[in-house]
C-alpha cells in the first residue's frame, strides 16, 4: 500500500513534468491560415494565374455592365422611386461624392498581373503573353471608364508599395488616353482571334479593336478609329439581321454574329433582380392590381411582378423614324390615332418598345386611360405602372416569368459591330468625309432599322441630325447616349446640351387612343450645367493629395 | 491506544514518534490545564472553506492545519462519537471554527512551543435530570431544513443535532428552558421553550459572521479580501423567471453589466458588455466558451457568476480579456445527502408592443391626399373607397388589416423541465442535471422553435489516502432550432409592409399574392433547421502536497468537440407555401431547393497549476502559478442542389444534378499562457496583489507572439483599524474598504497579417458555361514585421462599504480604460493610389473609456418578513483621444473623431417644418431639395454660410447601445411565500428611426401605422411626420436625409422580471407527502411592462429593427413548480 502511494505520487510528478515539457516548445502557436494561398503559388501556376485574371475580369467589367447611364438622358423618365437617376437628371452632382474616381484597386490588380506573369519562369510563353495582354486590356477598360467621366487621371503603371511616394499627380487627358491606347495596341498583338472567345466573356483581338474605336473616338484620334474599325471588319463579325436577337434571349445574345464581347452569368448564381430586365417591366396583373373595367384584361397567365425603375420617354419614341426616313413626332401629331402614329416605323421600334395596343407576352398592353397599363389603371397606385405610356421590350426575355429571386441565365453585349460602324461613321464625319460617314451610318440603319439609306449627298447638318437619331435608336439602353451627347458637345465646343434640358414628355391618351403628349408629371426638370462635361474629382481626394491641388475639373 | 498524526509526512517515523507522543500525552493529561479554544489563534487568523460540506472534527483540524501553522495532537478515536460539523462555504475565523466544532463536547487544549496543539477530553460533568420534552424543526428562511444544526439547552451541556429534515427532539430541565440554536454560517438564536412541545425555528444567514466567497479567475477569495473589481450574480432568482436565455436573465443584475436585447427571436442572444466594452469572454468552469454557451446554460446548473472587470481581475486572462470576463461556476454536490429535484416552467409569450394599423379606407384617404399634394390624380377611386368604407367585399377588398394578428400565435409556449440529482455520498459529491428547454416561435403558421437538451455531470471524488481530489465536469448540449426558410426579418418586414385592403387568401382560403407573410411562415414553405452538439469534458487532479501544508499541485485537462448541421429547405426558391391565383389555380413558382452545411471541430487545453495559501501569524500569502496550452481545429463544408422534382424528399440526392454546388473551409488556432498571481495581506488589513500573464498568440510573427500583461492591486480594510473603529461605529459603518488597481490586458486583432496571402474567390467569373474560380491579392504585409499586441490599460478605484451591521452594503467603482496601439491600416497618410489598404500595424491611436458604477443592497427583517431592496447603476462614456484619421477630417472640429465622446450620428439639426411661405423663401435649402414645399423638414444652416450642406452636419444624440443602465431589485419572503421583482432601464439613449424604409417614409406603401396618419398639412401643423407625397424620394430626399428629426428618445424602464413563489409544504400538514422536502409553486413573468417614449412608434426599445421589421420582443407569463425529494 505504501509503495502504491509513493508510486502514484511519482506518477503525478511525472505527469507534471510531461506537461511542463509542452511549455518548452511553441508548437501550439505554430499555426497558419488554412484557407489562403501563398503569393508564390499563384504566379508559378498558369491555372492559378489565370484565376487571378478572372477575378480581374469580374472587377473590371462590373463597371461596364448595367451602367444605366441612359437614365441620365432624355431617353428615360425614371420611375418615382428611382431617386438616383432623377438626381443626375436634375443636375444634383457635387464635389463631395465619388463618381468613380477610386479604381486603383483594379488598376493595382492589373499591374500586379502584368508584372508577376511577365516575370514568371514556370508559365509557358504563349499563356504568359495572352494573360498579360488581357490584363493590359482590362487596365485600359478600367481607365477609359474613368477617363470619360473625369478626363485626365492619375496613371499608375506599376505595383506600388507603401514605401513609394503615393501622392501622384493627374496626367493630362491626352496623356491618359495615350496610355489607354498604348495598352490596347500592345494587348491586341497577343490576344486570340477566335470570335467565340469574346462571346464567352474573354477578350480577343476583335474586342480590343472595337474598344479602341470607342477610346480613340472619345479623344478625337479619328484615324485610329477608322483603322481599328477596319481591323474589326476583317475578323468575321457581321450585323445581326434581326436586331432584337442580340438582347432578347440568352442564347441569342451569346450566338449573335454581331456581338464581339459578351458578359454573361449562369443561373446558378444569377437571379432576375441582377438583370436589366427586372427594372423595365410593369408590376401589374388581373385582379386587385387592375380595375375590373380595364380594357382589355391581361391574359390570365401573365403576372408581371417586376420592380420597374425606368420608362421610355416620348423623346425617345420620336427618334424612331418612319419607314420613308422622315420624322413623326408626338407633339406635332397631337390627336392622331395612335395606331397610325406608330405605323410604319423603324423596325427597331417594335423590337425595343412596347407601345399602346402592342402585344407583350400573351397580353395586349393598352396605355390609355381605361386601358390595362395606364398609371390610373391600378387601384393600388401608380408605382408599378408605366409613367410615359411606353415600356421597354429591349433586354426583356419576353417568355420568362420575371420574379426577383428566380434564377436566370443572362447575357449582355458590351461591344458589338453595330457600335463599331457608328464609331467609324462619326470619325469619318469629323474628318468631313461625309460619303464614308453616311456609308457606315447606313449599316445599322438599313440592316436593323429597315430604313432607306441616307443619301450620301446629305449636308453636314443633316448628317449629324440623322446620326444622332441613329445612334440613339441603335444603342438605346446600351449606356451609350449620355457619353455621345457629352462627346459631341466637347467636340463641337458647346457647353449646352439641349437633350439634357427641360421636362420630358409622355403619353396620356384617353380611351379613344388619340395621341395626347403631355409633360410627364413624373419628369424632373433636366438641368445640364456646363461643368458637367466632366464629373468632379471628389473633393476629399484633392484635399488629401497635395499633387492634386488646383487639379479639379473646370467649373467645380 | 494509538496516536494519529495528521501530518502524514512522518509516517516512516511513526513508531519512534509513538513513544515520544505517548509520553507527552501522559504528561499533559495529568496536568489540569484548560484553554478555551478562542484563545488559540490570533483574532485575525482565518481559514477558507471552499464549499458547503459536512465534515468530521478530524477534518476540521486538517483544514486548520493546512491553512495555519498549527498542528494538532490528539488521541485517534477522541472524536469518534463527536457529531459531524456542517460548514458553509466562505471565510471564517479560525477561532470560531474551532470553537463551534468543539462546542458539543468539552475538551482541553495545550499549545507547545512548536505550535502543536494537544487536545484531550475533559472529565464529564454531571448532567441534570431532564423533565420536559421538546421537539422542533430548524429551517432557513426559504424553508429549507438545516440538518446538523446544534440545539443546546442554555447553561448546560445538554444538546442534540437536528436530523436531515432539520428535526430534533430534546429533553430539557424545565418547560421554561432556553434553547440555543446554532449553525455555522447562521446567526445563533435563543428560543424560550415556554411550554411549547413543538417549536419551528428559522435561522437567518449571518452576513457579518460569514464572509462570502468570491470566485475569481483560477481561484477564489472572500468579499472582505477582494481587492479587484468583481461582481457576483446570484442565479437563484433568474431560475424562477422564464427567461429565454441566461444572458437575458443577467440584465440589470450586476453593476457594470450592460445588455441590449436584439429583438425577441428564439435563439437570438442579447448584446452584453462589461462597462461599455466589447463582448466579454465567458469561462464556464475554467473552460473558455462564448456568449452563446452562456446563453444556453440552464440557470439551475449555475452556482455562481462572477463578472471580472478590471485588469487586477482579468490580466491573468491576457489577450482574451480586453472586454472583461464572465466567469461561471457550475454546481457541485452541495447537499449532505443525495436529493432529487424536479423543476418545470410553462410560459406564454406575447409581443411587448402591438402596433395599430390603418384600415384600407383610412389608408386610401391618405394615398389620395398625398396624390393631391403632388398634383396627381387620386390614386384610389371613389368606388373602391366606398367598398373599403362599407367593407362590402371582405374577401377581395377587406377593410381591416389583420395580417399581424393572423401571423402571431397568441399561445406560443416556452417551457422547461429540469431534473437534478445533488448531494454527497462519502467522499463523492455529485451534481447532475438534465434540462430540456423549448421555445416556440411566435408564428401561427408553423410549430417551429428551439429545443435544447443539456446534460451536466459534475463529480468530485476525494481520495483521502492520496491527498488527492479528482474533479470531473462533463457537459453535453444539444440544440435544435427550426425556423422558416426565410429569415424572420424578411417575414416581419412583409407583415409590416402588407398593404391594407389586399387579402391574404382567395375565396377558397388558399394563399394569394407575393411575399405573403402568412404563406412564408407556413410550414409548407420549407424549413431551416440548425442542429448543433457540444461536448466538453474537463478533468482535474488536485494534489495537496502533505509535506508543505497549503501547497497544491493541479493538473487540468479539457477536451471538447462539437458539430453543427444546418439545412435550408425551400419548397420553391421564394421559400413560400404554395400560392394560388384569385380563382384558385395553383401557381408555378419554381421547384424545391436545398442547401446545407456541416461543421466539425475540436479543441483541448492542458494546464498545470501550483497554488499555495498559507497564513503565518498575521501574514497571509496566496500564490497561484499556471501554465496553459491549448489548440483547436475546425472544418466545414456546404452543399446545395435545386430543382427537386418534388418537395417530398428534402435530402440532397433528390435534387437535380444541374446546379449542384459545394464548398468548404478549415481553420486552426493555438495559444500558450504563463499565469502568475501573488497576493499578500497583513492582518486582513492591508492587501497587495501582483498578477499577470505572459501570453502567446499564434497570429503574429515569431518574436512578436508573446507579451506580458501585468497588474497590481492594493486594498485597505479601514474597518479593521483600531483607530478608525470608534469613528466608523459612530457613523454605524460596519465595513469599509478602499481598493485600487492598475493593469494591462491585450487585444490581439487579426491573425496572420504578416503572411503574404492570396484569397480564393469562388464562382467569380462566368465563362464557357461555368462559374470559374479566381484569385485575388490579400492584405499587404508590413515591411518590417513588428506588428504585435494592442494594449488595454485599466485603472480602477473602488470603495466597498457596509452600514447598520452590513444590512446595507454597497460598492462604488470608478473605472478607466485606455487602449493604445490598435491594429489597423494607417489612414493619416494618402494611400488612394496604392490600390490597397496599408498593412495592418500598431497604429498611433488611443481610445479611452471611463465611468462609474454603484451598487447598493439593503437586507432586513421586519417581524417575520425578510425584505430586500437594492439597485445598481452603470455609466460610461468613451472617446478617441488620438486617432489615425485623414488630416482633413482631423482639422475640422465637426468631423474629426478625435476627442469626441460617443454620439448617435452626425446629421443636420432640424428646425421643425417649413410652416410659412416666408420660411420657404428665407431659409437656406439643401442643394438637392429643389421641390421644397410647406411641411418639409427645415434644417439649420449652422455655419451661416447661406447653404445647408455637409458642413452643417453636427454630432447628435447618444447611441442605441446604452451608456447608462440601471437595475432595481426588491422582494420579500414571508414564511413559505417569496416575491422578487427586477426593474431594468436605461437613460440618455436615442434611436434613429428615419431613413428609407423606416417607420415613416414618404413612399406610400410604407404608410400603414395609425400614427402615420399624423402627417403635416395646413390644418395639422405640429404633425408627427412631414407632408406626404407619392414620390419615394420627394424633394431630393429632403425629409429622409440624416437629421435630428428622426433621432428619438429611447430611454426605458421595464419590469424585467417578477416571481411569486409559494412553498406548499409550509401549509401542508407534516405527514402529507412526507418524502417531499419542498414543493414550490412559482408565478412569474419577464418584460411585464415597459415605459419608453419610443413605444409611441410601436417600437420596443430593444427591437432588432427600427423599421419594425424585426421579430417582436417578447414578454412572458409563466407558472412553474419545483419539487425536491
Amino acid at each position: 500500500m505504501k509503495t502504491f502511494k509513493k508510486n502514484l505520487f511519482a506518477w503525478f510528478v511525472c505527469a507534471l513534468v510531461v506537461l511542463s515539457n509542452f511549455s518548452c516548445s511553441d508548437d501550439a502557436l505554430d499555426k497558419k491560415p488554412l484557407d489562403a494561398f501563398s503569393e508564390a503559388d499563384i504566379w508559378a501556376d498558369a491555372q492559378l494565374a489565370e484565376g487571378f485574371i478572372l477575378t480581374l475580369y469580374n472587377n473590371a467589367l462590373s463597371r461596364w455592365i448595367r451602367q444605366e447611364t441612359d437614365d441620365w438622358t432624355d431617353n428615360i423618365v425614371p420611375n418615382d422611386d428611382n431617386g438616383g437617376s432623377r438626381h443626375v437628371q436634375q443636375g444634383n452632382v457635387n464635389i463631395n461624392e465619388d463618381y468613380g474616381w477610386n479604381r486603383f484597386g483594379v488598376i493595382r490588380a492589373a499591374n500586379l498581373a502584368i508584372a508577376r506573369i511577365s516575370a514568371s519562369n514556370s508559365i509557358d510563353e504563349n499563356t504568359r503573353k495572352k494573360l498579360v495582354a488581357e490584363a493590359k486590356a482590362l487596365r485600359a477598360m478600367t481607365y477609359f471608364w474613368q477617363a470619360r467621366r473625369f478626363g485626365g487621371l492619375i496613371i499608375v503603371d506599376k505595383v506600388l508599395t507603401p514605401d513609394d511616394d503615393l501622392e501622384l499627380p493627374r496626367s493630362s487627358e491626352r496623356e491618359t488616353y495615350n496610355f489607354i491606347i498604348q495598352d490596347l495596341e500592345e494587348a491586341v498583338l497577343d490576344l486570340p482571334v477566335d470570335v467565340t472567345t469574346g462571346r464567352e466573356g474573354r477578350l480577343n483581338k476583335g474586342a480590343a479593336y472595337a474598344f479602341l474605336t470607342m477610346v480613340a473616338l472619345q479623344i478625337g484620334d479619328y484615324d485610329k478609329v477608322i483603322s481599328a474599325a477596319n481591323e474589326v471588319e476583317t475578323l468575321g463579325y457581321s450585323l445581326d439581321p434581326v436586331y432584337k436577337n442580340m438582347f432578347n434571349s440568352y442564347a441569342g445574345t451569346k450566338s449573335s454574329p454581331e456581338n464581339i464581347l459578351v458578359y454573361s452569368r449562369g443561373e446558378d448564381f444569377n437571379n432576375y433582380i441582377n438583370t436589366r430586365m427586372f427594372r423595365n417591366l410593369v408590376n401589374v396583373s388581373n385582379g386587385r392590381k387592375l380595375h375590373a373595367t380595364a380594357v382589355p384584361q391581361f391574359n390570365d397567365d401573365d403576372l408581371f411582378e417586376a420592380w420597374p425603375l425606368r420608362w421610355p420617354s416620348q423623346e425617345l419614341v420620336d427618334a424612331y423614324l418612319v419607314k420613308d426616313g422622315t420624322e413623326r413626332k408626338g407633339l406635332d401629331n397631337q390627336g392622331m390615332p395612335s395606331k397610325d402614329f406608330y405605323a410604319n416605323r423603324d423596325d427597331r421600334f417594335e423590337q425595343s418598345i412596347v407601345r399602346d395596343s402592342a402585344q407583350y407576352r400573351n397580353s395586349i398592353f393598352t396605355f390609355r386611360r381605361g386601358g390595362n397599363s395606364h398609371w390610373t389603371s391600378n387601384p393600388q397606385g401608380s408605382w408599378g405602372m408605366s409613367k410615359t405610356g411606353y415600356m421597354f421590350r429591349k433586354w426583356m426575355y419576353e417568355e420568362d416569368f420575371i420574379f426577383w429571386n428566380l434564377p436566370v441565365n443572362w447575357a449582355e453585349p458590351i461591344l458589338r459591330l453595330g457600335e463599331v460602324y457608328l464609331n467609324k461613321a462619326e470619325a469619318y464625319a469629323r474628318k468631313s468625309d461625309l460619303p464614308n460617314a453616311v456609308k457606315y451610318l447606313n449599316m445599322t440603319r438599313e440592316t436593323h432599322g429597315g430604313l432607306p439609306p441616307l443619301s450620301s449627298g446629305v449636308s453636314e447638318t443633316e448628317f449629324w441630325k440623322y446620326y444622332d437619331i441613329e445612334r440613339r435608336v441603335e444603342l438605346v439602353m446600351e449606356d451609350d447616349y449620355y457619353w455621345s451627347l457629352i462627346r459631341w458637345a466637347r467636340a463641337e465646343n458647346r457647353t449646352t446640351i439641349p437633350q439634357l434640358s427641360g421636362k420630358l414628355h409622355g403619353l396620356d391618351m384617353e380611351l379613344d387612343g388619340l395621341i395626347n403628349v403631355i409633360e410627364s408629371p413624373w419628369s424632373v426638370e433636366l438641368n445640364f450645367k456646363p461643368q458637367r462635361l466632366l464629373f468632379p474629382v471628389p473633393d476629399s481626394q484633392i484635399r488629401t493629395n497635395s499633387k492634386l491641388a488646383g487639379a479639379q475639373n473646370p467649373g467645380w | 491506544m494509538e496516536i494519529k498524526f495528521t501530518n502524514r509526512f512522518f509516517l516512516l517515523w511513526k513508531k519512534i514518534l509513538h513513544i515520544i507522543m505517548r509520553t507527552f500525552i501522559l504528561l499533559f493529561c495529568s496536568t489540569v490545564f484548560s484553554f478555551t479554544s478562542s484563545d488559540i489563534f490570533s483574532q485575525s487568523t482565518k481559514v477558507i472553506i471552499e464549499e458547503d460540506k459536512v465534515i468530521t472534527i478530524d477534518e476540521v483540524f486538517d483544514i486548520l492545519r493546512t491553512q495555519t501553522e498549527f498542528t494538532f495532537i490528539y488521541q485517534e478515536d477522541l472524536f469518534k462519537d463527536a457529531p459531524k460539523i456542517h460548514v458553509k462555504k466562505g471565510i471564517i475565523k479560525a477561532n470560531k471554527l474551532l470553537k463551534e466544532s468543539l462546542s458539543k463536547s468539552n475538551y482541553n487544549f495545550n499549545i507547545t512551543k512548536s505550535n502543536k496543539i494537544i487536545v484531550i477530553e475533559a472529565p464529564k460533568e454531571i448532567v441534570e435530570v431532564q423533565q420536559f420534552s421538546v421537539s422542533g424543526t430548524i429551517t432557513d428562511i426559504d424553508g429549507q431544513p438545516l440538518p446538523g444544526a446544534s440545539v443546546l439547552e442554555k447553561g448546560t451541556n445538554n444538546g442534540v443535532q437536528s436530523d436531515f429534515d432539520g428535526k430534533f427532539s430534546l429533553k430539557v430541565a424545565s418547560s421554561d428552558a432556553v434553547l440555543v440554536i446554532s449553525y455555522i454560517g447562521y446567526a445563533t438564536k435563543e428560543v424560550v421553550v415556554n411550554n411549547q412541545t413543538n417549536i419551528e425555528i428559522i435561522l437567518k444567514e449571518s452576513a457579518s459572521e460569514l464572509d462570502e466567497v468570491v470566485v475569481v479567475g483560477y481561484g477564489q477569495t472572500s468579499q472582505k479580501k477582494l481587492i479587484s473589481a468583481v461582481s457576483q450574480v446570484k442565479t437563484d432568482k433568474i431560475e424562477k423567471a422564464p427567461f429565454a436565455n441566461m444572458v437575458e436573465g443577467l440584465a440589470g443584475r450586476a453593476p457594470g453589466l450592460i445588455t441590449r436585447q436584439s429583438g425577441g427571436d428564439y435563439g437570438s442572444i442579447p448584446r452584453i458588455s462589461i462597462r461599455g466594452g466589447g463582448t466579454p469572454v465567458v469561462y464556464i468552469d475554467d473552460i473558455q466558451r462564448d456568449i452563446a454557451a452562456l446563453a444556453a446554460l440552464p440557470p439551475g446548473d449555475i452556482k455562481n457568476i462572477s463578472i471580472l472587470k478590471d485588469a487586477a481581475a482579468t490580466a491573468i486572462y491576457g489577450f482574451n480579456a480586453p472586454s472583461g470576463v464572465i466567469l461561471v461556476t457550475t454546481n457541485t454536490g452541495a447537499k449532505e445527502k443525495l436529493t432529487f429535484s424536479y423543476r418545470n416552467t410553462f410560459a406564454i409569450q406575447r409581443p411587448t408592443t402591438k402596433p395599430t394599423w390603418l384600415t384600407a379606407y383610412e389608408h386610401s384617404l391618405l394615398l389620395n391626399s398625398a396624390a393631391f399634394n403632388d398634383g396627381l390624380d387620386p390614386i384610389i377611386s371613389d368606388d373602391l373607397l366606398e367598398t373599403f368604407r362599407t367593407n362590402s367585399d371582405p374577401i377581395n377588398r377587406p377593410n381591416k388589416r389583420d395580417v399581424y394578428d393572423r401571423a402571431i400565435n397568441k399561445m406560443a409556449l416556452l417551457k422547461r423541465h429540469n431534473i437534478k440529482l445533488d448531494g454527497t455520498a462519502g467522499n463523492t459529491s455529485i451534481f447532475t442535471s438534465l434540462d430540456f428547454f423549448r421555445q416556440d416561435g411566435l408564428y401561427n403558421g408553423n410549430d417551429y422553435g428551439l429545443n435544447r437538451y443539456s446534460l451536466r455531470s459534475n463529480i468530485n471524488q476525494k481520495v483521502d489516502a492520496l491527498n488527492l481530489t479528482i474533479k470531473s465536469n462533463l457537459s453535453i448540449v444539444r440544440e435544435e432550432i427550426e425556423r422558416t426558410p426565410l429569415s424572420s426579418w424578411s417575414i416581419f418586414s412583409h407583415v409590416r409592409n402588407w398593404r391594407p385592403g389586399v387579402p391574404l387568401f382567395n375565396e377558397a382560403g388558399n394563399y394569394i399574392g407575393n411575399e405573403n407573410p402568412l404563406a412564408e411562415a407556413d410550414q409548407k414553405a420549407g424549413v431551416s433547421r440548425n442542429r448543433s452538439s457540444d461536448i466538453d469534458y474537463r478533468l482535474e487532479f488536485d494534489f495537496e502536497i502533505p509535506q508543505i501544508p497549503g501547497l497544491h499541485l493541479k493538473a487540468v485537462g479539457k477536451y471538447g468537440f462539437g458539430n453543427g448541421f444546418n439545412k435550408n429547405f425551400r419548397t420553391n426558391p421564394s421559400g413560400i407555401a404554395p400560392l394560388y391565383t384569385d380563382d384558385n389555380q395553383l401557381r408555378d413558382i419554381g421547384k424545391a431547393q436545398l442547401s446545407q452545411s456541416a461543421s466539425e471541430g475540436y479543441n483541448y487545453f492542458l494546464e498545470g497549476h501550483i497554488t499555495y495559501l498559507k497564513s503565518f501569524k498575521k501574514h497571509t500569502v496566496d500564490f497561484t502559478g499556471i501554465y496553459t496550452v491549448g489548440e483547436s481545429f475546425g472544418e466545414s463544408f456546404s452543399a446545395s442542389r435545386r430543382d427537386f422534382p418534388s418537395p417530398q424528399v428534402p435530402f440532397l440526392f433528390a435534387g437535380s444534378p444541374e446546379g449542384r454546388d459545394n464548398s468548404g473551409s478549415g481553420s486552426e488556432s493555438g495559444r500558450i499562457g504563463y499565469v502568475a498571481r501573488l497576493k499578500y495581506d497583513f492582518d486582513a488589513k492591508y492587501f497587495v496583489q501582483v498578477s499577470g500573464r505572459y501570453d502567446g498568440f499564434d497570429g503574429f510573427e515569431d518574436g512578436y507572439k508573446y507579451n506580458l500583461f501585468p497588474s497590481v492591486a492594493l486594498g485597505w480594510n479601514i474597518d479593521n483599524e483600531t483607530f478608525a473603529k470608534p469613528i466608523l461605529d459612530k457613523l454605524r459603518i460596519s465595513s469599509f474598504k478602499l481598493r485600487g488597481s492598475w493593469g494591462e490586458v491585450g487585444n490581439s486583432g487579426a491573425r496572420f497579417q504578416y503572411l503574404p496571402r492570396y484569397n480564393l474567390n469562388q464562382n467569380v467569373y462566368y465563362s464557357y458555361d461555368a462559374f470559374n474560380t479566381g484569385f485575388s491579392e490579400g492584405n499587404l504585409v508590413p515591411t518590417s514585421n513588428t506588428t504585435t499586441w494592442s494594449k488595454v490599460e485599466s485603472r480602477n478605484l473602488g470603495l466597498d462599504f457596509g452600514l447598520f451591521n452590513d444590512k446595507l452594503k454597497g460598492n462604488l467603482d470608478w473605472f478607466y480604460y485606455e487602449t493604445t496601439g490598435f491594429l489597423g491600416s494607417p489612414e493619416d497618410t494618402y494611400t488612394t493610389t496604392l490600390g490597397k489598404s496599408l498593412p495592418q500595424i500598431n497604429i498611433d491611436s488611443e481610445h479611452r473609456r471611463e465611468g462609474v458604477e454603484l451598487n447598493l443592497q439593503y437586507n432586513t427583517r421586519l417581524g417575520n418578513v425578510d425584505f430586500y431592496v437594492g439597485g445598481n447603476v452603470t455609466y460610461f462614456d468613451q472617446l478617441w483621444a488620438k486617432t489615425d484619421e485623414i488630416e482633413n477630417d482631423l482639422k475640422n472640429p465637426y468631423t474629426r473623431q478625435a476627442q469626441q465622446i460617443d454620439v448617435a450620428l452626425r446629421g443636420y439639426i432640424d428646425q421643425g417644418y417649413y410652416q410659412t411661405i416666408e420660411d420657404l423663401l428665407n431659409s437656406p435649402h439643401r442643394e438637392a431639395s429643389t421641390d421644397t414645399y410647406l411641411g418639409d423638414i427645415r434644417y439649420q444652416d449652422v455655419n451661416g454660410d447661406g447653404r445647408v450642406d455637409g458642413d452643417d452636419f453636427r454630432r447628435l444624440g447618444k447611441g442605441d447601445f446604452p451608456h447608462i443602465q440601471y437595475g432595481i431589485n426588491t422582494g420579500f419572503a414571508y414564511k413559505g411565500l417569496s416575491v422578487n421583482v427586477l426593474f431594468q432601464g436605461t437613460s440618455n439613449r436615442q434611436m434613429y428611426i428615419g431613413g428609407g424604409g423606416s417607420i415613416w417614409n414618404d413612399a406610400l406603401n410604407h404608410m400603414l401605422f395609425t400614427i402615420q396618419d399624423d402627417s403635416w398639412s395646413p390644418t395639422n401643423r405640429d404633425a408627427l411626420f412631414p407632408r406626404t407625397s407619392t414620390f419615394n424620394n420627394a424633394n431630393g430626399s429632403n425629409n429622409q436625409t440624416t437629421s435630428s428629426f428622426w433621432l428619438q428618445d429611447a430611454w426605458y424602464l421595464r419590469m424585467k422580471s417578477l416571481d411569486i413563489t409559494y412553498n406548499l409544504k409550509s401549509i401542508l400538514p407534516k405527514n402529507v407527502l412526507p418524502g417531499i422536502s419542498q414543493w414550490n409553486l412559482t408565478l412569474s413573468g419577464t418584460n411585464l411592462f415597459t415605459i419608453s417614449p419610443i413605444n409611441d412608434y410601436f417600437l420596443d426599445p430593444e427591437t432588432s429593427s427600427t423599421n419594425n421589421y424585426g421579430y417582436p420582443n417578447g414578454k412572458t407569463f409563466s407558472l412553474g413548480m419545483n419539487l425536491t425529494f
